[in-house]
């Protein structure tokens, strides 16, 4: 079972100016909405957030199936922890707070679980299988040559399985997001200094694999 | 950066930072200054800025059509009672709320549906209390099926009148049942 603890608005965010910042956040205003019965206010924030919560859980989890239901997961917290919010952070810094919490836990848990690749790759968790393995060794042999649009997407999907669980997360908030390092510490429970190294030795790694091709 | 060799971690951090726009004014201004006088430096931010730019090409797929809907349904199915079994504390607030709080309204077409099933039931289930069974039927019958051969030699009501009249009934008895 997932930790309910987990929808508590993070705390990382002390070096931040006041609350009242974030009251100026359209989606905290609706946040606030709901907090006050608004239902109307909690549907228009699941309509404004679904798709970036999927697209960042899909390249976490691996799989569209359970990216949605991790994702309903995240706004059924968020729904039953709304007379406990707080405006501490951007609206978009506390879901993807409890997302994070939540695909933490589905990976542990899922250890057991086998689920499908993603469509068109067979990238996982664990790192490039043997069609982007072979792709790779064959595009190695010969890496001045141009790859079309899918064999570059699929290389790029095996870079980023290359990369650990908490860089893979902060490079989708940074690169997805558009995150700061600030946000996306208070998104991770880290200092921005963590994110800082954490984002250095992702993009260090992602260079390293994806070097040859260039 | 003068105290950072260009392989340290620091020294990356200090690159990638400045590409992401992360360090200070001053921090910037020298990462340019080193830029500009050193090749090598700059071929690196260049092979990590491409490997950056590559991520453009990963797929950002949207939520499904149903997952709205699909969502909010369920946010209003636990709402209610489901909860109270699986958190109690906040079930408890979540209950008490309820009184209050205005729900997600119930979709027209779940609501019709759910009237048609309600309604064919009662149908079926009065259907079943008043249909007599093909038994009942055939026992009320019983003392004329026991009969029907002598009724059938009598033919019609006129004729057994006409026998009556003639007295021949008075004589006449019915055979017994075997």
């Amino acid at each position: 079972m997932f930790d309910v603890t987990a929808t508590e608005s993070p705390d990382v965010v002390k070096s931040e100016p006041a609350l009242s910042q974030y009251l100026h956040d359209p989606d905290v205003q609706l946040m606030l909405r709901a907090k006050r019965g608004d239902d109307a206010a909690f549907s228009q924030l699941v309509e404004n957030y679904q798709d970036r919560l999927v697209a960042v859980l899909y390249h976490l989890l691996g799989n569209q199936d359970a990216a949605e239901d991790l994702g309903q997961e995240v706004f059924l917290r968020i729904y039953r922890n709304r007379t406990k919010y707080e405006a501490k952070a951007k609206f978009s810094t506390w879901m993807f707070h409890i997302a994070n919490n939540l695909a933490s836990n589905w990976r542990r848990d899922g250890a057991r679980r086998r689920e499908a690749p993603l469509v068109g790759s067979d990238s996982g968790p664990l790192g490039a299988r043997p069609q982007e393995q072979l792709l790779a060794e064959k595009s190695a042999l010969m890496p001045a040559r141009v790859m079309d649009r899918n064999e570059s997407q699929m290389l790029v999907r095996a870079a980023l399985e290359t990369l650990n669980d908490r860089q893979k997360m902060a490079v989708l908030l940074h690169k997805f997001e558009q995150m700061s390092y600030i946000d996306i510490a208070a998104t991770m429970d880290l200092t921005p200094q963590a994110v800082k190294s954490l984002l250095s030795r992702a993009r260090e790694n992602l260079r390293a694999y994806l070097e040859p091709f260039f | 950066m003068s105290d950072e060799s260009p392989q340290s971690p620091t020294f990356t951090e200090k690159l990638v930072a400045y590409l992401d726009g992360e360090l200070p004014e001053g921090a910037a201004r020298e990462v340019e200054q080193a830029l500009s006088s050193d090749p090598a430096m700059r071929a690196e931010v260049e092979q990590l800025n491409r490997a950056w730019e590559l991520l453009d090409l990963l797929p950002r797929p949207n939520a499904s059509r149903e997952f709205s809907s699909r969502t909010l349904a369920t946010l209003h199915v636990v709402d209610g009672t489901t909860e109270l079994a699986a958190e109690p504390e906040i079930a408890a607030t979540v209950a008490i709320e309820n009184s209050t709080r205005r729900r997600f309204p119930v979709p027209p077409l779940v609501a019709w549906s759910a009237g048609l099933v309600v309604v064919s039931l009662l149908g079926f289930a009065v259907g079943r209390m008043t249909a007599r069974s093909n038994s009942d039927v055939w026992l009320d019958d019983l003392s004329l099926i026991e009969h029907i051969d002598v009724y059938r030699e009598i033919g019609d009501a006129e004729f057994l009148r006409d026998l009556k009249q003639r007295g021949v009934l008075d004589e006449r008895r019915l055979p017994e049942r075997r």
